[in-house]
Order: structure tokens, then C-alpha cells, then sequence
């Protein structure tokens, strides 16, 4: 376990040196390349909601072309990486009479495993959000009406027509293939990744949508009642309460997630390196060549279906997760450290970034958009691609050198995976919350928020509710009454409100918890909560949450509060009052 | 210049991504936040503004001092004004007429009408089957009566502002 310990620290502390000099070196090409990159990403947002007025499908072709545009970049980039890594690109490949593939080729061949990579991770996601913000800075209430127009569960007219681009898409691909083979031409494997892209994109997202009305609707039939009581006669008998129930929950909603994450992504990414440095060793029928004529068959048939796919795109994905295996697991764990490194380090600048713009609301929100994300496309993704050529050098030296695999794979693998949950535990705790804001005012004291004026007032406490028409309300626990006002000469911000008492956190008793106020006017409510009696001895902290209809970035206001002795009975506003300041 | 050559000049090729940079930043702040659709041209009081529903006509919009409710008046808030707007609407044959009402001030509007038994006086107090007259009342900040400069009507597919000004009683 020590010698795999110090292996994988003598891979990372290497591939950290050879990124940082590869960085040096190639840090103009790099950053010229992520920042044309970054163009493309954001291009791909802007062209969206142009191309979204004509027809909402056409969001679709916009963050296609987005997304060959930087895939091209990053292409373009780790071919380049890779050249000065000394790594002979296409010379992993096998196949006698074959040209190595243009940088065209391997964008329309790095489109798929690019896609699923920014599916799986949140990127996709991230687009969706970016495009929703800026059509709402253009549409208003109309992004609404788009969003519905792209859900094929809608109705039937519009899962038809998502059937129909599938088809109609998928033929056109077929067709730029058979183009393709006749003549060499850059532009058709251009518009072939970005018709691809296209219809890859449309079929994430219909089928999301489809799988998602599937498991409702399985839900609410009776085979939900007898899984769930198949559930309960299986694992019913598992009660957590206190620690293990924290750290239960800890495992499934932090850990597992970051451990995932952390493992998950380097890799994708490293095998994506891989397959751009022109891994191919076989066809898949060639692959399953030992399984019988059959199979062979049935591969050649399910080839020739999806379009070349399984050769062109997952045979060298799996020959390159073969490749990366055969480079052993210390230089793979090493590799895995260097990349959390650098994100962490990005994520670190990037807080800082954010602090400096600060949260945004309405059209400012819309115009800062693309700043936020300046250091993660450009300096992190240049730092991340000089790693990735490292690695890949690095591993076609120590497969030239041909050194024997180890002995103690299984103590190697499970050093590896110790210092990865190691890591993803830290990393959980080192990484800086990206997005979050907080501004802290006094009792009494006004608080601006994104354009409104927040002002909480002395809180009451008492075990009897009494409102302004007598009503009453007894509890075995404490009622806690804190007035919250919020006015605002503009724009369109609410404010949520909650409690937090020391590790405990309230929503209010009656369930609305929302403030919000008409041009020039002041409103104030009442809001109440009931709270275990033990937690008034807690630190306490109102928590005041503004949102608007644009937003980036999540501003919260704190007002701690001081804690008051219980009466027996306390009196509050049922009703919202409002006057003009 | 080929691709290729710029790739063997790495400075030139980070100048003209920051160049190409900069104009898709400047272009990014200045159409990012354009409306899809610009706000309509307003129609004088007293006009009748076409819609995809049919037509919208601005009689006329006043301060009043209370807020009819049921025979009773409420007064509006100290430092605050109530503002009726009535208009007429006219469907295209055998259509529902919807719409909501929007106060536009200077850089702002209300949404929130005051209710008022409006129909004691023969006014409904929203769009209701294929025509008729509408009567609304909202309450603003007394300083704002000045600023306010119609009102925008939303509803099946299309906006149209009726421009006019409140006439202080």
C-alpha cells in the first residue's frame, strides 16, 4: 500500500510539473483557443434565442453549433497539446490503409462521447438555464410558452414533431455519411457533427421528458403500491434515527455524489484525450470476433443502423478505456488527483471572481451571464487540457517502456480508491460555494436586497396564537412572531423567509413565507413559526431569500435575532398591511 | 490567413481570439437584452387599437377619491392615489375576449387592481365573453399619478398599449 501510495504521488506531483510547463509553454495557443471556445459556448446561447423567434426547435441547432464550435477548439487544442507531449497522434492505430483522421473527423467522431460528457456533468443543463435567462430578458412571460413548445409529452402535435426532426435528422445524417465517402469535403463532416450533435440533442431531450411521464404514470398504477410494499417488507425494517441517520444522509446526498463526480468526470475526459490522440484498434465486429459468426453479424447489421457509430465512436472509446487501464492504476490515481486539483483551484479563482460581480438581477443579470463562466471555459479549461495531453504522454511512455503490470493490482486498486473518497470527502469541505452571497443587518436595521428594502423587526414569542380577529391557536411547542417588511420603488423582487435555529432550519407556520409589494409601496407581514422551545436558546437567524423573474446568483440576507422569553400568549397580523413610505 | 499558419503564430492567434472576444462581448450587451418584441406603438386615448382578439379602446382614466365597494367608500392610503381606467373591448365575432392590465408608469407599472363593486355601475370588472366595458382601479403611490402613461393589455398572443393621461379630480 505505501509503494502504491508513493506512486501515486510521484504520477501526480509529475503530471502537475508537466502540465505546468506544458501551460507555460503553449499558454497563448491555449487560452487563444478556450477563449474562441468560450465565444462559441455563449455564441451558441445568443444564436438559440435569435433562432428561437422564427421556430422553438431552432434552439436546438444553436446549441449544436455552440457545441461543435468548442468542441472544435478543444480538438484543435489537445491535438496541439499532444504534439508537444511528444505523443504520436494516430499511432495507436492498427488499421493497415488508413489515413489518420483529419481534426474535422475527429470532431465529428469526439461529437458523441463530447455530448454525453456535458450531459452527464451539468453542462447541457447549464445551457438550458443560460438560454431560459436570456430569452426571459427578451421574451418576458413568453420563455414559459417556448419551454412548453419543446415538451413532446405536451401534446400530440408536438411529440410528433419530435418524432419527425428525429427522422428527419437522422436521415440527413445518413445521407451527409454517403456524401462523405464520395468526396472529401470539410464542410460536409462540419455540417454532419452539427446535424449529429442536433440529434443527439433532441433525443436526450424527448426522451428525458417521455421517461419522465413514463415514471409518473407508473407511479400512479397499482404496481407502485406492490413495489413499494415489496420495498418496505425488504428494507422496512431499517429504521436510522441520529448519527447513522446523518451520515446516512451525508453518504447518499454529498458524498457518493462528489466521490462519482470526481472519479467519473477525469476519466470521461481522459478517454475522450484518448480517442482525439487516434486510438482505433478494431471494428466492434472485429471486436466480438470470438463470440461466433452471429454476433459478427449482428454487430456489422447494428453498424450499419446507427450509421457507422459503434465503430467510429464506441469501439475507440472502449479501446480507450482499455488503453487507460493498461497504464496502471498509480498514474490513473495520480491523474485523478492532478484533475481535482486543478478544478479546485479554478473553483477557488472563480469564487473570487463571482464576489467581485456580486449577484445580478433583471437585464443586468442577462448581460453579466457569460463574465461568470470567463475563468471556468478559459483558464481552467486550458489548464485542464494541458493536463490531459500530459497524461496522455505520460501514458504512451509507460506503455512504450512496456512496463509489466503489477502484482498487487487489487491492494493498488483499493489504495486508489481510499485516496479518492479521501479526496472527494476534503474537496467537500475545501470547495468554496459558488453563486452565494450574504449581506447581515441588525434587527431594525434596512437591508437592500437585489432592489428592495428589508427590514426585520423585533421578534415575540408565546405558546398561545392570537390574531387581529381573536382567533387562537395553542401549541406544545414555542410560536415565534417576527415582523418583515419590504419595499421596493421598481423592478420585481419577492423575498422567501425562513429561520434558522443553530443547526435547525424553519419554514413559517402558516406555509407562505413569500413577501412581496406593488411599485412604491411598503408591505409588511407577520411571519410566524413554531420551533421546539430548546432551539430559542439557539443561535437565531432569519433568513431572507430575494428572487426575481432574472436572476444570477443567490443572494441571501441573515438577521440574527435575539431570543425572546416565551409569554403565554402572543398576538400577531393574519393580514398583510401596506402604506407608502 | 489558413487556420494552420495562425496556429504557428500562437500571439497573433490569442489577439484575434481576444479581438473576436471583445466584439462578441459588445455584441452580447447590446442584443442579449433586446426585445423579441419591442413594445408596441401606443394608441391615443380614444382610438381603437386592433388586436389578434379584436379591438381595445381607452376611454379614459381618472383619480377617485374612494374605492366603491358595495355602497361604502374606502379611501385609499395615506400618500397614495386610486386611479380608475375604463375601457372597451370588442371581440372578433363569436370569440372570448382575455386580458390582463398592466398601470405603466416610468419604468414600472402595477398589476394589482383594487376590488371595487364596479358593476353597480354597469361596468364588468374584467374581460368577460365577446364585448363590453371594463372598469379598473388601482391604487399607486399618489407622486406617481404624473408619471403614468396608459396602460398595456395582454392577452391571446399579442400586447397593445393604450396611451392617456390620468386626470386629477
Amino acid at each position: 500500500m505505501v509503494d502504491a501510495l508513493r506512486g501515486i504521488g510521484e504520477e501526480f506531483t509529475g503530471l502537475l510539473g508537466r502540465t505546468g510547463v506544458t501551460w507555460w509553454r503553449l499558454a497563448p495557443w491555449l487560452l487563444g483557443l478556450c477563449l474562441l471556445g468560450w465565444v462559441g459556448n455563449y455564441g451558441a446561447v445568443l444564436l438559440g434565442t435569435e433562432l428561437t423567434f422564427y421556430w422553438p426547435w431552432l434552439v436546438i441547432l444553436g446549441l449544436a453549433i455552440g457545441t461543435v464550435a468548442q468542441l472544435a477548439t478543444i480538438v484543435i487544442a489537445l491535438r496541439f497539446v499532444m504534439e508537444h507531449n511528444q505523443v504520436r497522434l494516430g499511432s495507436m492505430r492498427v488499421l493497415p490503409g488508413e489515413r489518420p483522421p483529419s481534426p474535422v473527423q475527429l470532431v465529428a467522431r469526439t461529437i458523441l462521447p463530447f455530448l454525453a460528457i456535458y450531459a452527464a456533468f451539468g453542462f447541457v443543463d447549464d445551457y438550458a438555464r443560460n438560454v431560459v435567462l436570456a430569452m426571459t430578458g427578451r421574451y418576458g412571460l413568453g420563455s414559459v410558452e417556448f419551454l412548453s413548445a419543446l415538451n413532446p409529452v405536451s401534446s400530440p402535435q408536438t411529440l410528433a414533431t419530435a418524432i419527425g426532426i428525429i427522422v428527419v435528422l437522422y436521415l440527413l445524417r445518413r445521407g451527409l455519411d454517403w456524401l462523405a465517402g464520395r468526396h472529401d469535403r470539410i464542410w460536409i463532416g462540419l455540417v454532419g457533427a452539427v446535424v449529429e450533435a442536433s440529434w443527439l440533442l433532441v433525443l436526450f431531450l424527448s426522451a428525458f421528458r417521455l421517461v419522465e411521464s413514463a415514471w409518473l404514470w407508473l407511479n400512479e398504477r397499482q404496481l407502485a403500491a406492490w413495489w413499494g410494499a415489496l420495498r418496505d417488507a425488504l428494507f422496512g425494517w431499517i429504521h436510522l434515527t441520529g448519527f447513522w441517520l446523518t451520515a446516512w444522509e451525508f453518504l447518499a446526498a454529498e458524498a457518493w455524489p462528489a466521490l462519482w463526480d470526481m472519479l467519473a468526470q477525469p476519466l470521461a475526459w481522459l478517454a475522450l484525450a484518448v480517442v482525439v490522440a487516434g486510438i482505433k484498434v478494431a471494428t466492434t465486429a472485429e471486436l466480438l470476433e470470438a463470440h461466433g459468426e452471429g454476433v459478427t453479424s449482428f454487430a456489422k447489421v447494428a453498424n450499419g443502423f446507427f450509421t457507422g457509430d459503434l465503430d467510429d465512436k464506441f469501439a475507440p472509446l472502449w479501446n480507450a478505456v482499455r488503453f487507460l487501464a493498461a497504464a496502471g492504476l498509480p498514474l490513473l490515481g495520480g491523474y485523478v488527483l492532478a484533475f481535482t486539483a486543478i478544478d479546485l483551484i479554478g473553483e477557488l479563482v472563480a469564487a473570487g471572481v463571482d464576489q467581485l460581480i456580486g449577484p445580478q438581477y433583471d437585464k443586468a443579470a442577462v448581460r453579466v451571464m457569460p463574465f461568470y463562466d470567463l475563468i471556468q471555459l478559459v483558464l481552467v479549461m486550458a489548464m485542464r487540457l494541458a493536463l490531459l495531453g500530459a497524461t496522455v504522454g505520460r501514458v504512451s511512455e509507460v506503455l512504450a517502456a512496456g512496463r509489466t503490470p503489477s502484482r498487487h493490482r487489487i491492494s493498488e486498486a483499493v489504495t486508489v480508491f481510499v485516496v479518492c473518497i479521501a479526496l472527494a470527502l476534503s474537496s467537500i469541505a475545501i470547495r468554496p460555494p459558488t453563486g452565494v452571497w450574504e449581506e447581515t443587518a441588525a434587527v431594525n436595521a434596512e437591508l437592500s436586497l437585489m432592489g428592495g428594502r428589508v427590514r426585520v423587526g423585533e421578534p415575540q414569542a408565546g405558546r398561545m396564537l392570537t390574531n387581529e380577529w381573536g382567533a387562537r391557536n395553542p401549541t406544545d411547542l414555542v410560536f415565534l412572531v417576527v415582523p418583515v417588511s419590504l419595499t421596493r420603488e421598481r423592478g420585481s423582487v419577492h423575498v422567501g423567509v425562513s429561520l434558522r435555529a443553530g443547526e435547525r432550519r424553519y419554514q413559517p407556520w402558516d406555509g407562505s413565507g413569500q413577501l412581496t409589494t406593488d411599485p412604491g409601496f411598503t408591505t409588511e407581514r407577520d411571519i410566524v413559526f413554531e420551533l421546539d422551545p430548546a432551539d430559542l436558546t439557539q443561535e437565531l437567524t432569519v433568513e431572507l431569500h430575494p428572487g426575481a423573474s432574472m436572476q444570477l446568483g443567490e443572494l441571501i440576507g441573515l438577521v440574527p435575532l435575539p431570543a425572546p422569553t416565551p409569554a403565554d400568549e402572543v398576538s400577531y397580523r393574519g393580514s398583510q398591511i401596506q402604506w407608502v413610505p | 490567413m489558413t487556420g494552420r499558419r495562425m496556429l504557428e503564430r500562437p500571439w497573433l492567434l490569442l489577439g484575434t481570439a481576444l479581438v473576436v472576444a471583445v466584439a462578441f462581448s459588445a455584441l452580447w450587451l447590446v442584443r442579449s437584452v433586446a426585445p423579441f418584441r419591442p413594445d408596441p406603438e401606443p394608441i391615443p386615448q380614444g382610438s381603437p387599437a386592433a388586436t389578434s382578439q379584436g379591438t381595445f379602446t381607452l376611454r379614459g382614466m381618472t383619480t377617485i377619491d374612494v374605492l366603491p365597494d358595495g355602497g361604502d367608500g374606502t379611501p385609499p392610503l395615506a400618500g397614495a392615489s386610486l386611479v380608475a381606467v375604463l375601457f372597451d373591448y370588442a371581440g372578433n365575432p363569436g370569440e372570448e375576449v382575455v386580458c390582463l392590465v398592466e398601470l405603466l408608469g416610468q419604468e414600472r407599472y402595477w398589476t394589482t387592481d383594487r376590488y371595487a363593486s364596479v358593476q353597480d355601475w354597469g361596468y364588468q370588472s374584467s374581460c368577460e365573453g365577446n364585448s363590453g366595458t371594463v372598469l379598473r382601479v388601482f391604487e399607486i403611490p399618489a407622486d406617481a399619478v404624473g408619471e403614468i402613461r396608459g396602460v398595456r393589455i395582454r392577452g391571446g398572443g399579442d400586447d397593445v398599449i393604450l396611451a392617456g393621461e390620468v386626470t386629477v379630480q
